[in-house]
């Protein structure tokens, strides 16, 4: 059974230009202990999606329809006091350039026994530092770091402190939202290995949010690819790299940067990103397309199953 | 110095310390070595690339080539000229031949100052032409960035234009003096993947157009792979390593390269 299912949620924002619409239509669902990706440029509506789950879209936004469904309880029905039972105990979010969010006066295992604490009445103190340090054996923070404080940490280490804190309260969902965008390679590196690490050993499910599509190959067992508010494809991780289908996975795939193959010269004058005031009623990618013709823009893109763990909504990629 | 027909740029032993603000709580000033005893040259028309990690001291570097920051030993040499002391007037007419393209177009663009106005703005300062050339400067300049027809971005203003246009401005901007070297530091890390090739390619244009040599920063050995001829890798102030850019990524000899390069996410098949 699914641990969660997103049905046709659409999302959009309030803003002084007109109704933004930011997320149009997204559905997927999530298995307990599986790992999904959600790929996209700047304002594809992917961190839209992470807070709609978390119940933290800001005041000028709207869910305008579509259903959230967590262990069968349709999340966007519930009041602000039921969702915040859910929010952090059992679904649990890793935020972009989250080291700072670390409170510098305060040492950091006795920032993550608060939150402990905060969430479990019946513990006590003793136990809830018991608790941190197998957390940051998790994450692999060596137990006489446990008591420094967070100037006294490098970025991979506060962003090792905030996954153990996303996991203090052991979650079953954790939303990860470019977690290693502000990171050098090499600590990026340890940091998805940490993330793997603990994704298989609790059996957490994970949704992980980035532009970057090798990061999400590397960590993911399938993955969504989202452009304009749109998910444009979506499937195992192997059947989509195998085989992208969708014009836009295509050229995403087309303009990442290797070491490994050879240098071509890439073509790209990749357009503007679309008006999401006034989207097209059809394909939002179409302007950008190469294979649209007049009737993409026009009608409204439909699924098309490639195989049973992969689709794309477009008809014209063959 | 080397050569000076085909050396257009070169560091000799460039160290660079700063030191942290004295306050009474804090006790005595922290250095920090930012350069220690940097060493290499640029040849005219080429695209060198400085990849490092955040605080290796690439930035300083590129700082240093502008005149932006003041080494505390070493020589640099652009152009022929030993421009480690130069001031004043020399200074001005330094300026004029070199540029920079800043990392956030968000921060580097004026925001009440007009396309026109920002890309117009070196030639003023630098009393070149008049109002007529000058806007035959403006336009050729943002059509080799790609901004054409060039007239419908004359008035627009950095709010009204997306992250890849701005760039797209400020690189016309450092070019419209036709500098002889341009130093651009990160241009694309603000960018989405596809508006980032988009630039490189901009870039590679520019070089073979105008003849001009550029210093790319980066943090990332991929791009630096696919727009540079060569590259140096920076690790802690120091140059671990110097090559063509193939040969680096192939054929690492230091330790920190091959870690850069074993830690660079790629496709598992």
């Amino acid at each position: 059974m699914a641990l969660l299912t997103v049905e046709n949620l659409s999302v959009g924002y309030h803003t002084r230009k007109g109704f933004l619409k930011s997320v149009q239509g997204v559905s997927f669902s999530l298995a307990e202990g599986e790992s999904l990706g959600l790929v996209g440029e700047s304002g594809c509506g992917k961190t839209t999606i992470g807070m709609s789950l978390m119940g933290l879209l800001p005041e000028n936004a709207a869910v305008t329809g579509g259903r959230i469904l967590f262990e069968d309880t349709d999340l966007l029905q519930l009041s602000k006091t039921e969702i915040r039972r859910v929010r952090w105990k059992k679904i649990a979010m890793i935020f972009q350039a989250a080291m700072n969010a670390l409170n510098p006066v305060h040492r950091v295992s006795d920032q993550i026994a608060e939150a402990i604490l905060a969430h479990h009445a019946d513990i006590s103190e003793e136990t809830a530092m018991k608790q941190v340090e197998s957390l940051f054996q998790v994450v692999g923070i060596p137990p006489d770091r446990m008591r420094d404080y967070p100037h006294q940490y490098s970025g991979g280490m506060k962003q090792r402190a905030i996954i153990a804190m996303a996991l203090s309260c052991n979650p079953s969902l954790i939303i990860a939202d470019e977690p290693t965008t502000a990171l050098d390679v090499i600590v990026q590196d340890q940091i998805l290995n940490a993330i793997k690490d603990f994704q298989k050993r609790l059996n957490v499910s994970l949704i992980f949010i980035s532009h970057d599509i090798a990061v999400v190959a590397d960590v993911c067992d399938s993955i969504g690819i989202m452009f304009a508010g749109q998910l444009v494809e979506y499937g195992n991780v192997n059947d989509v790299f195998d085989a992208p289908m969708h014009p836009y996975t295509r050229s995403l795939l087309a303009s990442y940067l290797t070491l490994d193959k050879d240098i071509v010269h890439l073509n790209s004058n990749p357009g503007e990103t679309p008006d999401l005031i006034n989207p097209t009623a059809g394909c939002r990618f179409s302007e950008r397309c190469a294979l649209a013709d007049a009737a993409c823009s026009l009608q409204i893109p439909e699924w098309v199953e490639i195989s049973p763990t992969h689709k794309t909504l477009c008809s014209r990629f063959k | 110095m080397k050569d000076p027909n085909n050396v257009i740029v070169q560091l000799e032993n460039i160290s660079k310390t700063f030191r942290t603000r004295t306050s009474f709580l804090k006790g005595a000033p922290k250095e920090v070595v930012a350069l220690n005893r940097v060493s290499f040259e640029i040849f005219k028309g080429e695209i060198f690339g400085l990849v490092g990690e955040s605080g290796s001291g690439k930035t300083t570097t590129g700082r240093l080539m502008v005149k932006l920051e003041t080494p505390d030993s070493g020589k640099l040499w652009v152009g022929g000229n030993d421009i480690t002391q130069i001031k004043g007037r020399t200074l001005k007419n330094f300026r004029r031949k070199v540029q920079m393209i800043f990392q956030d177009p968000y921060q580097s663009l004026n925001p009440y100052l007009s396309a026109y106005d920002s890309v117009s703005e070196p030639l003023i300062v630098h009393n070149v032409g008049n109002s007529e050339t000058r806007k035959d400067r403006v336009r050729q300049s943002l059509n080799a960035v790609g901004l054409a027809p060039s007239d419908d971005f004359f008035y627009r203003y950095p709010h009204q234009m997306s992250g890849g246009q701005r760039q797209r401005i400020a690189i016309a901007r450092a070019m419209v003096l036709e500098p002889e070297f341009v130093v651009a530091d990160e241009p694309t890390s603000m960018l989405d993947a596809s508006i980032a090739i988009h630039i490189f390619n901009i870039l590679s244009e520019l070089r073979k157009k105008f003849k001009v040599t550029f210093l790319f920063i980066t943090h990332s050995l991929a791009a630096a792979r696919y727009l540079c001829d060569r590259i140096a890798v920076i690790y802690k102030g120091e140059i671990v390593e110097t090559g063509a850019a193939e040969d680096i990524i192939q054929n690492p000899q230091h330790p920190y390269t091959q870690a850069l390069i074993r830690a660079h996410p790629r496709f598992r098949h």
